[in-house]
This record gives structure tokens, sequence and C-alpha cells, in this order.
């Protein structure tokens, strides 16, 4: 690739971003004046109602779309390259099953409290990730493949007992947790923000910190090793960081797969694979693919909305089933 | 990891069916809300659940209504409101855009997080709980009061809660009968205690074979129900949504085979909690009395 198309690329991905943001502020079930937006945004509005959907509901949403959808990504980017796994997804240590059951105990137990939720769901999530790592740690951490069964395994645990919590309760807190898990951004608000985009830098931060040495973990162990990277603290320091990123994430908005599964191999093939353009790209094309995913959630049924993770379930194994297909028999 | 979520997606889609009859019982509603003032103008109201739709259209307060959700069918009239949303989440920015005077929301159905929303960007928000039958008539005489029908949500409030007591005393006291409710056929289904069906059971004088399940909505196993053998089956059926029953015709050596004694109520008057489901009730306790009158004159097969 010339030097001058990858510049292109980056360019027009930018672009699309920043067209996509405007686009998506002024798509919704109701339909606003183009006129009214940056008034309504940037200075004085007169129509309150018009404000309040602007600013209240839909500029938080598409945040929250472009602040989750860009962690989810990052945190797949940065757990394939770790593990060396290119099926490996934020949701590896059983953290989506964790945190379904902490916000079904939330729901169940304290639905008057509405921090109850993200708060349990993340405590659900952190107790997850902490018998996986703990399982592995027990087991030396001889094998990754180690830690993503422990994550199957954990996963079907936590799930049987949130199963047995639902069963045993009124009819609609199962209704309540289930489309919880399916996932939705209609929960932004300025505090999920505020939580979550931290987490966010903070892994793009040290992503870039440590690219050198994520880079030659792509190679192998030995590889790595050889190149003077302590490979244990690296990969336990990632696998940490996006475990807290993932769950944060998954606190607010619930379950959506396969955008840390799908983004960062379609950044593989549009900008290729180093560390830092493969952070970089997952970033803007992971927050990109979610707000688009969320105006379709938003308007594609005229009265009613979509879970995100059943679109984005979707297009995510159709994205895959097409690229199994066209590699044929080469490894992923 | 994601495939915990596909399962729990394709459990959904699995139970789905069973979730459509729960749905009904969206319908579930009243107490709680908070008496309101009568406002000068006729409120705008967005209406968040089918049976308060239906209370409302009984007061006559139908074209106060400018938007509802899915399942609002009845009446006919009903079915032209503009829906914003359903049990899975709200159309927030189709309430605003309607400026309502007041939303009503029905606490278990409605989605937490869209009534903490829109109680946030400062809308009127009103709660309504059902558990029991009483709750009806309490709901008829708030709703009365917000589209300013108070007197006739008074009549109606307490012809409703006569014709309870006339029901339970001519019933209630008559000899138990046992029943199994199937809620639904796969999973089998049925109802204990705390459900609202339950009711219903009770005011006929029925005895559920599953009252003291744990859950109030469990799945249990056909050698249970055979073990149980009850004096009736009663399959509720909905004409809107139609359903598979189980061929209970496989186990002739059941009582409740054996004698022919299968009922099958309307679950839209049943499940719903509004006017109509006293005639649900009244029904249902007319056939669970013929059933029971049967088994006297059989005494050999009796439905204790």
């Amino acid at each position: 690739m010339t030097k001058y198309l990858y510049s292109i690329r980056w360019l027009l991905l930018l672009l699309l971003l920043i067209f996509s943001c405007v686009w998506c502020l002024n798509t919704g079930a109701v339909a606003l004046n183009w006129q009214l937006l940056w008034p309504c945004i940037f200075t004085e509005c007169h129509a309150l109602t018009e404000q309040q959907i602007l600013l209240e509901l839909r500029l938080p949403r598409i945040l929250l779309g472009l602040v989750a959808g860009a962690g989810l990504a990052l945190s797949g980017a940065l757990l394939q390259n770790l593990s060396r796994n290119m099926l490996a997804d934020p949701y590896l240590f059983g953290i989506i099953s964790g945190a379904g059951l902490g916000a079904t105990i939330a729901t169940l137990f304290l639905p008057q409290y509405a921090i109850a939720l993200p708060l349990a769901a993340f405590a659900g999530a952190l107790l997850a990730m902490v018998l996986v790592l703990g399982f592995a740690t027990l087991g030396g951490w001889r094998r990754l493949d180690t830690v993503v069964l422990a994550g199957v395994a954990v996963s079907f645990l936590l799930s049987a007992v949130t199963s047995l919590l639902l069963y045993q309760s009124e009819a609609f807190a199962a209704n309540r947790v289930m489309f919880w898990l399916m996932g939705s951004l209609a929960r932004a608000d300025y505090q999920a923000l505020a939580i979550i985009t931290p987490c966010l830098i903070l892994c793009f931060v040290l992503g870039c910190l440590f690219r050198r040495q994520l880079d030659a973990l792509q190679w192998s162990d030995q590889t790595a090793h050889s190149l003077g990277v302590a490979v244990l603290p690296v990969r336990l320091l990632f696998l940490l960081l996006t475990a807290a990123l993932t769950a944060c994430i998954v606190a607010y908005c619930g379950g959506i797969g396969f955008v840390g599964l799908m983004i960062p191999h379609l950044v593989r093939l549009l900008f290729g694979g180093k560390t830092i353009v493969l952070l970089s790209g997952s970033m803007l094309c992971g927050g990109l693919f979610l707000i688009w995913v969320d105006a379709g959630a938003r308007t594609l049924l005229p009265t009613q909305e979509i879970p995100l993770g059943v679109i984005t379930s979707g297009i995510g194994s159709l994205f895959f089933l097409l690229l199994l297909s066209r590699k044929g028999n080469h490894t992923l | 990891m994601s495939s915990t979520l596909s399962r729990n997606l394709i459990q959904f889609f699995r139970n789905r069916g069973l979730f459509r009859v729960i749905v009904v019982f969206l319908t579930l509603s009243v107490t709680q809300a908070t008496a309101e003032k009568a406002a000068a103008q006729p409120a705008r109201l967005v209406v968040l659940a089918p049976n308060l739709v239906e209370l409302i259209y009984s007061l006559g307060g139908g074209a106060q209504i400018v938007a509802t959700t899915d399942h609002a069918d009845y009446p006919a009239a009903a079915l032209s409101i503009p829906r914003v949303g359903n049990y899975v989440g709200i159309q927030l920015e189709k309430v605003l855009a309607l400026k309502p005077d007041a939303i009503l929301v029905w606490e278990t159905g409605t989605p937490t997080a869209d009534i903490l929303k829109m109680q946030q960007l400062g809308l009127k928000v009103v709660s309504f709980k059902t558990t029991q039958l009483e709750d009806i008539a309490d709901q008829l005489r708030q709703l009365g009061v917000l589209v300013q029908q108070q007197v006739k949500a008074e009549e109606l409030a307490s012809a409703y809660l006569q014709r309870l007591t006339d029901l339970r005393q001519q019933y209630q006291s008559e000899t138990a009968v046992s029943v199994f409710y199937e809620l639904w056929d796969n999973p089998l289904s049925t109802i204990s205690r705390d459900a609202w069906p339950q009711q219903h059971l009770k005011v006929c004088g029925a005895t559920n074979i599953f009252e003291n399940a744990s859950a109030a909505y469990p799945q249990v196993g056909l050698e249970q129900v055979i073990a149980a053998d009850p004096a009736i089956i009663i399959q509720p059926i909905s004409k809107n949504e139609p359903r598979t029953l189980v061929q209970w015709q496989r186990w002739p050596e059941l009582k409740a085979i054996k004698n022919n004694q299968i009922i099958q109520p309307d679950s839209d008057l049943l499940h719903r909690a509004t006017l109509r489901t006293l005639d649900g009730v009244a029904s249902l306790c007319r056939e669970i009395s013929k059933s029971r009158q049967f088994y006297t004159q059989v005494p050999a097969t009796s439905g204790r």
C-alpha cells in the first residue's frame, strides 16, 4: 500500500466519523430540523423539547456509542494480540455472565436504586474476571488456552446462578434482565461517559506506550522474551485493563456482542496489524460502527427500538462467515 | 463470552411463546398511583400499559390518550392510538415531542430505565401496580380523577366490587376441587400462589395443585401433574395470540381426561386486569362449578 493511499484511508475514516456523528444526531424517532442542530447544541434553543431531545437523549447516546464501540473494539484488538488468538473477544473472562448476574441481583433486590444496576453489573463482571484470573494464576499461567477455557466454565457457572435467581423471581424481572443482556444505549447519560471515557483513554495510552512489547508478543512468547519483553507482567496488565474497561461498558450498555471480535479484523484488513495502527483504527471503527448500529436500532422499526446486541451479533456473524469463506483454508 | 449472550438470546426466543403469555400479565396494574389533581383542560396522557388504556376507555376518556404501547388492542379504537414502544423500551424522543401532561406507567412492565429517564426529563410519571382483583376498582377511581370522570369511575368501581363480592359469595364456599392451570405447554408452565390467575381460582373455590411452588410461574414436569391427578385441567387460550396445547388425551388414565373435564377459558379476559376480568372469572367459575356438579353426581371419582 502506498503511503499516499494509506493516508487517504485514514482521512476518509475521520471524515466519515465526523459526518456520521452529525447525521446520527439528526436521526431519531422524532424528525428535527437540521437548522436547529447548531443553535440547540452550542448556543440558545427556543424549543425546549427539541433541546431536551438533542442534549439529554441523543447526544449522550451518540457519545456513549462512540466510547463503548471504541472501548469494545480496543479491548478486542488488545486481547487478540495478547493471546495470539484471533477469536478472542472482550467477553473472554465470562464478563457478560458476571455482569448479567450482577444486573439480576440489582433488578431483583434493589430495584429502587438507579445506580445499583451498573454498580452490581460491574461488580459481577469483576467477580467473573477474578475467578478466571485466579484460576489461571493457580495454574501458573502455563497456557493461555487455560484462561480462555476457564472463562467459558466461569461463564456457564455464573449464568446458571442467574437463571436460578430469575426462575425464582417474578415473571417480569426475567424479561428486564434478558433485554438488558441484549444491549442498549438507552441508559446513556453523562455519568456513564465520565466513567467509561477515562478507562478508555488509559487503555489506549498504555497500549501506545507498550506498543513495542505488544508487537513483539504477536510472534511468540520466546521471541518476546528474547527481545527483552517481560511477557507475564505485560500480559497481566493488559488483561486487567481490558477486563476493567469491558466491565465498565457492560455495566452501562449490557451485552453488545461481536464488536470486539469483528472490528479488529476489519481494521487489519484495511490498515494492517501493527499495534498502534490496530488500536487507533479499532477505536475509530468501533465507535463509528456502534453509532450507526444505534441509529438503526432507534429508527428501523417505527414504534420501538431494537436491542443493539441483536444487530451487532447479526452483522458480526455474517461478516465472519464472509471472511471465512474468503479465507478458505488459510488461517485467520 | 459472547456465546453466553447468544445462549440467552436463544433461550429467550425459545421461551418467547411463554413470554407472550406472560406479557399479557403486563396488564396487571393499578394501585399506588398518586392521586392527581383535576386539571382544567383535558390532560394529554401517554399510557404505557394495555389494561390502563382499556380502563380509560371504560371511563370514556380514550380521546385523551395520545400514545400507548404494543398490545393495547382493546377496545378496537385503541388500535389507532400511536405507539411509542413496548415492554423492551420506550421511544423517549416521541414521548417528549408529544408534550404529555402525564405518563401512566405500569410498575413492573414499563422498563425501569425509561421510567427514571422520563422523571429526569421532568415529565410527570404516574405509576400503577396491580396485585389483587380489588386493585382494579382503585385504579378506576384514580384514572377517573385523571380524565375528569370521577362520578362515572365511582359508579363503575362500586359495581365492579359488588360483582366481585357476589362471585365470591356464590363460589368460594363450595366444595374444593383440584385443578391444573396449563399456562403454557412447552416448557410446561403453570401458576402458584403468587401469580395473578391464582386469585381467579380462589374466587371460584378451586384448589391449584401447584399452589405452593416457590416460583410464581413455575415450570413443572408432566409426571408431577400425573402424580397430582387433578380433577380439572384448565387451558387458557387467547383469540389474539393462538398457542399450542398439551395433548392430555395421551394420558387417558388422568381423572380429568377420563371424565372429560378440560376447561378452555379466554385468557385475554383472565390475564388482563380490566373490567372484563370479572367476565372471565365468572365464566371460569361457571365451568368449574359444572365440573364440581359432575363429580358430585359420580361420587366414585370425587374431584377432591
